[in-house]
Parts: structure tokens; C-alpha cells; sequence
């Protein structure tokens, strides 16, 4: 499974020096000692190290050096002043300290002492500053509008030998060895090191991949992904294989890529460095064999290039967090600009709260993965449109896409026009606290005169619709009238539902840009996520997995729809964390079991990785579901595959995992069958959800099963499903309902989802539908006596017997159609005994013994056995036979503890014990 | 072996190019962070902005009480937080030529106390 390519690089090698820049241990004069380079945006980027074991050596040894030359001038420096101090003290000359008499008097080598400690401090001071090394940031994306096309463009350049370099002035070269951090050196002059230790003629990006998996964030990187480094180091060892190659190794063009992908990474991500993380990334898009073996491993491109973002982000939150305090310290704190041209405005202070003030003492949300809309955004601004309004679902993310553009406008990483602004968030409560609408009104009119007085507000103004809800509360028609003029820019929110409703074809919609903020994909809202672990991780001391991040979204996203991503998988990611603490303990890893585990519990939904014993249970499903129906054979074996495919999850989760239509004389186990199906899948008896079709026998039921319109929470069937989305739904004497009823169910077949009356959208992709029907029983019965085949006599039914209760697309879209058969007498028996048993079982807990002989069974089955009621007779026999005269026994106290109450023929003994 | 001997003369040179630094690189260095501190002091007084705005109403007031007032209140600051700026950048250059002057005082004092007084 390939990852994809990046982008290709074109770099030109010195030949002569082979891309090492030194020749016969000289400066390379082809190439001037640069090696290798590319030329891209104009400018011409190379790596200033030289690749050789005599200089890479030599830097190795520098550091120690380095080390040394601090502690002798330390060393002496110490010397120097207790000398100085020893002086001092043996002659007693501490009192003369302060006269000029003694530093220019005849205390010669005393005071010479002070000035050679000065002497080596200032040394120490120099050797320290030189050591070090001026960085430089990797180049900046600006917000130009321009695209990554044009930038790739230039990437071509004429640039073909280092003739034509010669002719690059220096301010257009780059080195960009100083925007690496010294760890992504190191791991590059380790992978030297590692090749020529196993005498390769070249290092190769396998050898750099060795070198990352023992850096400590790398190490990390994977442990998050599940895969131990020190094991997969091993692994990697193994390829390892002893070369014969004499001389140092030469860097492969790969890796002289790979340098150059790195620093392209660090641009595309908008960071400050090049760390470790880019180098990882280029290693693993320029290798092959790496992909693959990591794809085995169980990580393919989409979860890899998660995880590193992961580190990128956590970086560049705390990256951009010290540089945006820095910026953030200088902008005025009171609402002014630096000049003071601006006015204050106290009236909207009372019912604002100043964004770009809180932002500056820190107190915004990080904004992640929402660059595409705010970009949109940022257009519009330029475009010189007076407002903009964000429409989306409740907690997609509206109001912190404000924060990200409110971080923005601090750094000044915005449109010209919101320069040196304030950006202050009206309170809609604050507005109509106390007043009527007409006092509303005035203050908003006040409002918007200071604003425009003071020239310097951008104004926000979250959730839109409850300033314009027109049941008598209506601003719109003031603020329309002051956005028209054009000299304001306001910024809003609004819910779908509120924009469609209130706004959009009033004068305010006119008024307002739409931006559509739709849903975070999942790999967003991963990433969401995983900015916010941090500080999950750190309250509740637990150690989060890659996948149980991916599993919080992806659950989350499937189960609980009652809140958008993603605020759903952040707020179950919360829950497990505590739930993990609190269960396992501190510094534990959550994994995606944990997070299986917690949404288990909150639908009821099975959703943990099957255990073996859940594993043998389904394989044995049919011998589960006999213990409790009899007879059926086909039906349970149809309904036993349709779960078994569910669980394993071979199944599209579009569509509720089965719908069956049951058909059958009464009393043959339809609704036995399902009440087993509950309890074996579900759990339990009482997560059926059982309806009868007989009640909607007119059109009206519709609002029954989905709810009076506007009123939330009043249907059956809906409300039911959507607390317990996890259920059996019975629909008992389908046959019975009306037509359009029926045709409520077939998007539900279809698609898996219900609309209720206030619109809301309920999931049925985790239910078992069941109908039954007593439809075409007397044909089916025929049929069957006559010796037809089960399957002919089907399609019989579909073609025309069913065709006069429900329509053919209808019946067309159940799983199967079940045709229950009657019961013959040994059914009867089998059944009579499992009566029996539970009568057993009651008597048990009286501490009385029942046994049945065969003569007794035998007579039962005579009197209650009839094929056209099925086994209900039985039931009634059992009643008046056994269960009336037991009562009477037991109330005249003839059967006592320890006794035996025995059934023989038609008549009830009682053997004393 | 040849690296030792790299490496020893790395050792003296370490040793020895410490007035060569202090009076280029380090000297630039220097001068660098001064104009930084500068520069900064600069962002934060801002005279020159306030010269510039200095017929700008201050808080938007313009009427003509507020326009003179404004005037003369930008006039005292100008000249004010020029004077702020221009004692800070004497402060600062005091700073600059400690640098330049320290080792050879130091030298100095050396050579004096050990050859001149003993």
C-alpha cells in the first residue's frame, strides 16, 4: 500500500566531490564546497554540512573540546578570585576593599589576582557566546492567496550545474542546516555514523529510520501507535548486513532528498524548525519497503501522518503559545491603540466582552484544522463584505473558529482591513436583560453610533438567531439598516436551523456572506482531539493511544449523533479518561478497548473486540436459540446468520443490521423467537421494543410513532430508538396497519434512519426489525400439507397472496421472509416440557420436587395438541391440568417441603419425602 | 591521530581568538542586541508615532476644546517620549562601549598592578 508521493525534487549533485563538497581533502572547486542543492521560490537551498568521517569526526570531538575548554576556564577563573579572596583575608586587608588607595597602591599582585579572574570570566563569557550558533526560521507561508502551485512552479528554476550557482547572490541562498534543531542534525550525522559502521558504500533512508526510533519523540510517536521501539529497532537490525566498503559512505540521493522533504514538511505545517518529526515523515514517503512494513504493522498512511501531526501540533501549540505571549504583552491592555486616536466606548463595554483582550491574556481555545474556513472567511472580509455569518450545527465548532480568527488578528495575520482592531463579542443577553423590544432597539442603536464613532470594533455577535427569532422579538430591521451603510463589519453565528428560519430571506440575509461550516471529517476532528489530550492527559494522569483517539472519533461519530463532532469524541474522550483512572489507576495507556468499552455502556451498543467466549457463543448460535424456540429450524438458522454477519461486522452500516418478516400460523413461536433474538444479541428480554401494528389502523398513528410536530420527545417509536439505539423492534400484525404507515418503514429499511417531527434524525442502524403477520397462513398451511417447497411456496406468496396486505417494494426490502410452520405433536411435547420446567423450578424454590413421567407427557400431548392453534392449547392444558390443582394442594397444605409432586397420566400424586 | 593534532590546534585557537571575536563578531553581536534593545524601547514609547498623529483628536474628541487639547497633549508627549527615548539610547551606548572597552581595561589593570606597583 503506497503512500502518496510528495512532490518530486529536482537537486543537482557536485560529481567531482560526489555531493560531500570536499575533494582530496580540499574544498571542492566545482561546487565550492556547497555539495548538493535545490533551487525553489526563488532562492537556493543547500545543507551546510559536510558528509565525510574526518569532518563529522572532527564535530563529534569539537563538542568535547568544547566541554573542556569551559571547565579550565572555570577552573582558573575560580582560582584567580580565591586567590584574590586568600589575599585578602591573610593580610586583612577586607576594610581597604573600597579606597582607590588599595587598587592603585602597592598590593600589586593581590589586586592582579581580581583582574585575571575578570580576565578569565570575560573569557568564558566570549568562548560561551561563540559557541553559539545564530538560527534561522524555515520560510514563511503568508496569506497572500497565493496557492502551493505557484510555489511548485518556481521549483523547476534553470538551475542545471553549480556554474550557475556561482552566479546566486548570497542573500538568495539558504542553508538550511540552521533551521534544523540540533536533535534532527544529530539523527542525520548518527546515520552516517550507523553506515559506516557496517562499511555501506552509501547511507540509505533504512539507515536514518534506525537512527529516529532512538530518538525519545520518535520512541513516543509509536508507542502511541502501539508498536514498542525497541523492538521494531531490533527488526530493523536485522536487514542490517556488514558491506566491505573501506572509505566513508556517501549520502544517496534519497537521502539528499529526504533532507530537502524535510524542510519542505516544516514550510507546508507552517513551523519555526525542522525537527525530528519531518525527517520521520520524508524517511517514510521516499521508502517502500518501509511503507509496506509499516502497513503490516497494522499503520497505513492516513493513522502515520495522524500521529505526527500530533507531535506537530502539541509542538506548535507551545511553539506559538511563548510567540503569541510575547506579541500579545505589547498590544495595549485598555482597548486602545498605541497612538490613542482611538475612542473609548464605554457603552458597549457594559454589554460586550473584548475577544481580542481575553485573547492577548491567554484565555482562547487553540484553533485546529479549520485553516480552509477561515480562509474562506478571511476572503469574503477582503471582498468588502460588511458581515459575515458562520452557519452550522450545534457544537461544530462556530465559536472557536472565532477564537482561531481572534488569535489572528493579534499576531496580524489577517486582512488589512481588520489591522489593529478590536474584536468585542455582544452579549444577546446582556441586550435584552430588563428591556422590551423597543428598549433593545435603543440600545443597539446606541450601540452601533458608538461603534461606528470609534471606527476601530469589529463586532461578533454569536447566535444570530436569537436577536431575530420574529415571534415579536425582531432587531433585524435596526441591524440591517446599519450594516447597509457599510461602514461596519460584524462577524455572527447561526444555527442551520435558525439561518433557514429567521435569516435568510430577510433583509439581514442580504446583508450577511454565508459560510457554511459543515461537520469536521473524522481526520479533523482527530486532530481536534488530539490538542486537547494534552490537557486531558494531564489532569487525569493517563496515557492516551493513537487509536483510542481514532476510536473516540469514530464511535462517537457512529453512536452518538445527538452532538456533532467534535464535541462528542472530545467529551468521550474526557469520560474514558476518568474512566480509565478510575478503574485502572494512574499513569495507565488508554486504549481502544477502554473507548469501546465506555460507548458499550452509554448505547448499550456491544461495540469491544469479541472475546473468545463471545466467539463460541455465536458459532453456536442455533443450539442457543433452541433451548428456548422449538421447532423453526429454518427461521433460526436465517436469523442466527444475519447476527452472527452483524457482529462480525460484515455487514453495511447503512441499513439496521436485519429486518425479517414472519409469517405464520399463531402461536408457533414468532414472538418467542424474537424475545430469544433480545435476549441472546441484545442482552436481555427488555430491549425489545414491541409494537402493535393494530393500533395504527389509521392514518393519525403516523404522529403517534413520530411525534406530535414541534413537540419534542412525544413519539413511540422514535423516542423509543433513541435512547436505547441498540434494540429488537417487534412489529406484531403488520398486515394490520395502514398503507402509509407502512410506508414510514421503508426508509428505515432502506437507509436506517427515521426523521421525527421535529426533525431530528433518529439512527436505526443498530436495531433488528421483526414484523409479523399472520397474512397467508391458510395458503402457506396448504402448501406445506401438499409437500411444496418452502422457497416455491415464497415466491408464491410474494407474487400474489401477500400482494393484497403489502405493497411489492415492500416486502422487497426484508431480509428474508420466515414462514413459520405448524407444530406437529412432538413439538407440542418438546414444548409442553419446557413448561414444565419453569413449573419445576417454582415448585424448587418451595423446596418441593416435580417430576413428569412419560405417561403423564403423554397425555398432555393428547389434550393439548392442536396444529391449528399451535402451542398455546398446551399452555391452556397445562393451566387446567396441572397448574389449578397444584394451587389447590398447595393452598389445602397437602404437599410440604421435601415432598415430591408427580405427574403420571392425567393425574398429579404426591410422594412423600 | 590527525584529528588530535586538529583538535589541539582547535585548543589554541579556542584560547586565543578571543580578542579577534570580541572586537568583530562579538562587537556585532553586541551592537545587534543593543539596536534591538533600542528599537524595542522605540515600539514602546513611540514618539515618532505620535508626531505623526499629532493633529489626530485624541479619543475622537473634535470639537475644537478637544483639538487643541489633543494638540498640546501629543506636543508634551512627543517631546517627552522623545527625551525618554534619547536618554535610553545614551544609557544603551554607554553599554555598547563598556563592551568595547572592558578587556582592554582589564589588560590594563593587569599589566599595572603586576608590573607597575609590585
Amino acid at each position: 500500500m503506497e503512500f502518496v508521493s510528495p512532490a518530486p525534487i529536482s537537486l543537482i549533485a557536485c560529481t567531482r566531490c560526489a555531493a560531500t563538497g570536499v575533494f582530496q581533502t580540499k574544498k571542492c572547486p566545482d561546487c565550492r564546497g556547497i555539495g548538493f542543492g535545490r533551487m525553489i521560490r526563488g532562492k537556493f537551498l543547500y545543507f551546510g554540512e559536510t558528509f565525510t568521517r574526518e569532518a563529522l569526526q572532527f564535530r563529534k570531538a569539537q563538542k568535547y573540546l568544547y566541554g573542556i575548554e569551559l571547565l579550565v576556564g572555570v577552573i582558573f577563573t575560580f582560582l584567580f578570585f580565591t586567590l584574590f579572596l586568600k589575599d585578602l583575608y591573610q593580610n586583612n586587608l577586607v576594610a581597604d576593599l573600597f579606597t582607590p588607595s588599595f587598587w592603585s597602591g602597592s598590593f600589586g599582585s593581590t589586586v592582579a589576582f581580581f583582574w585575571l579572574g575578570a580576565l578569565s570570566l570575560l573569557w568564558l563569557l566570549y568562548r560561551v557566546k561563540s559557541a553559539k550558533v545564530e538560527k534561522e526560521d524555515v520560510e514563511v507561508q503568508t496569506f497572500s492567496g497565493s496557492t502551493q502551485k505557484e510555489d511548485l512552479e518556481f521549483a523547476t528554476g534553470t538551475i542545471e550545474t553549480f556554474d550557475a550557482v556561482a552566479h546566486i547572490p548570497h542573500k538568495k541562498r539558504r542553508n538550511i542546516r540552521l533551521s534544523y534543531t540540533i536533535e534532527a542534525q544529530e539523527i542525520l550525522r548518527e546515520s552516517f555514523f550507523l553506515a559506516q559502521k557496517y562499511k555501506q558504500e552509501t547511507v540509505v533512508p533504512i539507515h536514518l529510520f534506525f537512527t529516529l526510533l532512538s530518538n525519545s519523540k520518535i520512541s513516543t510517536l509509536f508507542l502511541r501507535l502501539g508498536l514498542p521501539a525497541q523492538s521494531m529497532q531490533e527488526n530493523v537490525a536485522k536487514i542490517f548486513v556488514e558491506g566491505a566498503e573501506k572509505n566513508a559512505p556517501k549520502l544517496s540521493e534519497d537521502v539528499q532528498k529526504i533532507i530537502f522533504q524535510a524542510y519542505e514538511n516544516a514550510y507546508l505545517s507552517r513551523k519555526r524548525f525542522v525537527d525530528v518529526g519531518e525527517i520521520l515523515e520524508a524517511v517514510v514517503a521516499f521508502s517502500h519497503p518501509l511503507q509496506e512494513w509499516l502497513y503490516d504493522l497494522g499503520v497505513e498512511e492516513q493513522r502515520f501522518h495522524n500521529v505526527v501531526e500530533w507531535i506537530r501540533i502539541r509542538e506548535k501549540m507551545r511553539d506559538q503559545y511563548q510567540k503569541f505571549r510575547v506579541v500579545a504583552s505589547k498590544r495595549s491592555k485598555y482597548g486602545l491603540d498605541r497612538a490613542m486616536t482611538a475612542v473609548a466606548t464605554p457603552y458597549l463595554n457594559s454589554f460586550s466582552q473584548d475577544l481580542t483582550r481575553s485573547g492577548s491574556l491567554g484565555y482562547l481555545t487553540t484553533c485546529v484544522a479549520r485553516d480552509k474556513e477561515i480562509e474562506e472567511i478571511f476572503r469574503s472580509i477582503d471582498a468588502g463584505r460588511s458581515g459575515v455569518v458562520l452557519v452550522g450545527e450545534h457544537g461544530v465548532g462556530k465559536k472557536t473558529i472565532v477564537d482561531g480568527i481572534t488569535e489572528r488578528m493579534i499576531e496580524e495575520a489577517v486582512p488589512k482591513r481588520m489591522y489593529d482592531k478590536r474584536l468585542v463579542q455582544l452579549s444577546t443577553t446582556a441586550l435584552v436583560a430588563g428591556v422590551d423590544i423597543n428598549g433593545a432597539q435603543e440600545r443597539l442603536i446606541h450601540m452601533m453610533n458608538e461603534i461606528a464613532h470609534a471606527k476601530n470594533i469589529i463586532l461578533f455577535i454569536n447566535n444570530l438567531q436569537d436577536l431575530v427569532t420574529g415571534k415579536g422579538f425582531d432587531i433585524s430591521e435596526t441591524l440591517a439598516e446599519y450594516l447597509s451603510s457599510g461602514r461596519f463589519l460584524i462577524i455572527a453565528t447561526a444555527t442551520s436551523e435558525g439561518y433557514n428560519q429567521h435569516i435568510l430571506n430577510t433583509s439581514i440575509g442580504t446583508l450577511f456572506s454565508r459560510i457554511d461550516i459543515p461537520e469536521m471529517e473524522e481526520n479533523a476532528a482527530i486532530q481536534v482531539v488530539e490538542s486537547k489530550v494534552g490537557g486531558i492527559e494531564y489532569e487525569q494522569t493517563v496515557f492516551f493511544s493513537y487509536d483510542a483517539i481514532e476510536n473516540c472519533v469514530k464511535l462517537s461519530n457512529r453512536f452518538l449523533r445527538d452532538q456533532k463532532l467534535p464535541e462528542s469524541a472530545v467529551d468521550l474522550s474526557t469520560e474514558v479518561a476518568s474512566f480509565v483512572k478510575s478503574t485502572r489507576g494512574e499513569h495507565q495507556l488508554v486504549t481502544k478497548d477502554d473507548v469501546a468499552h465506555v460507548i458499550g455502556q452509554k448505547t448499550g451498543v456491544p461495540v469491544t473486540s469479541i472475546t473468545q467466549d463471545e466467539s463460541s457463543k455465536l458459532l453456536k448460535l442455533e443450539e442457543e436459540m433452541h433451548k428456548r424456540v422449538v421447532g423453526q429450524s429454518e427461521a433460526v438458522s436465517m436469523v442466527a446468520n444475519a447476527l452472527r454477519r452483524a457482529r462480525a461486522e460484515i455487514r453495511s452500516t447503512k441499513r439496521p443490521i436485519a429486518n425479517f418478516l414472519f409469517l405464520g400460523p399463531t402461536g408457533v413461536g414468532k414472538t418467542e423467537l424474537a424475545k430469544t433474538i433480545a435476549e441472546v444479541y441484545f442482552g436481555g428480554e427488555n430491549r425489545m421494543i414491541r409494537l402493535d401494528m393494530s393500533e395504527y389502523q389509521e392514518v393519525s398513528g403516523i404522529y403517534r410513532l413520530i411525534g406530535r410536530p414541534g413537540e419534542q420527545g412525544t413519539g413511540s417509536l422514535t423516542e423509543a430508538v433513541r435512547q436505547k439505539p441498540f434494540s429488537l423492534i417487534l412489529l406484531d400484525e403488520m398486515e394490520k396497519a395502514h398503507p402509509q404507515i407502512l410506508d414510514l418503514f421503508l426508509q428505515v429499511f432502506d437507509d436506517g434512519r427515521l426523521t421525527d417531527s421535529t426533525g431530528r434524525v433518529i439512527d436505526f442502524t443498530n436495531t433488528i426489525i421483526i414484523a409479523t403477520s399472520n397474512a397467508g397462513t391458510r395458503y402457506v398451511q396448504e402448501q406445506m400439507n401438499a409437500g411444496v417447497g418452502l422457497d416455491i411456496i415464497r415466491e408464491n406468496l410474494m407474487r400474489s397472496e401477500l400482494k393484497d396486505h403489502f405493497r411489492p417494494e415492500f416486502l422487497n426490502r426484508f431480509d428474508g421472509i420466515v414462514l413459520f410452520h405448524a407444530l406437529n405433536r412432538e413439538d407440542t411435547k418438546t414444548i409442553a416440557k419446557y413448561m414444565l420446567m419453569r413449573i419445576a423450578k417454582d415448585l424448587d424454590a418451595r423446596g418441593i420436587a416435580f417430576r413428569v413421567e412419560e405417561t403423564g407427557l403423554e397425555h398432555l400431548a393428547e389434550v393439548g395438541f392442536d396444529p391449528e392453534f399451535g402451542a398455546r392449547p398446551m399452555r391452556r392444558a397445562i393451566q387446567d391440568l396441572i397448574e389449578n390443582k397444584l394451587a389447590e394442594m398447595i393452598l389445602q397444605r397437602q404437599v410440604d417441603r421435601r415432598d415430591t409432586v408427580v405427574l403420571d397420566g392425567a393425574e398429579l400424586r404426591i410422594e412423600k419425602g | 591521530m590527525a584529528i588530535f593534532i586538529k583538535l589541539f590546534a582547535q585548543f589554541f585557537i579556542d584560547l586565543f581568538y578571543f580578542p579577534v571575536w570580541w572586537y568583530t563578531l562579538g562587537a556585532k553581536r553586541a551592537f545587534l542586541a543593543c539596536a534591538e534593545l533600542i528599537g524595542d524601547a522605540n515600539s514602546n514609547l513611540a514618539p515618532g508615532l505620535w508626531l505623526k498623529n499629532i493633529f489626530v483628536p485624541m479619543f475622537g474628541q473634535t470639537d475644537w476644546q478637544g483639538r487643541i487639547t489633543s494638540f498640546f497633549m501629543r506636543l508634551i508627549n512627543v517631546i517627552g517620549r522623545g527625551f525618554g527615548l534619547l536618554i535610553w539610547t545614551s544609557v544603551v551606548w554607554i553599554l555598547f562601549l563598556i563592551w568595547l572597552v572592558l578587556p582592554v581595561f582589564i589588560v590594563f589593570e593587569i599589566a599595572s598592578s603586576l608590573f607597575l606597583h609590585t
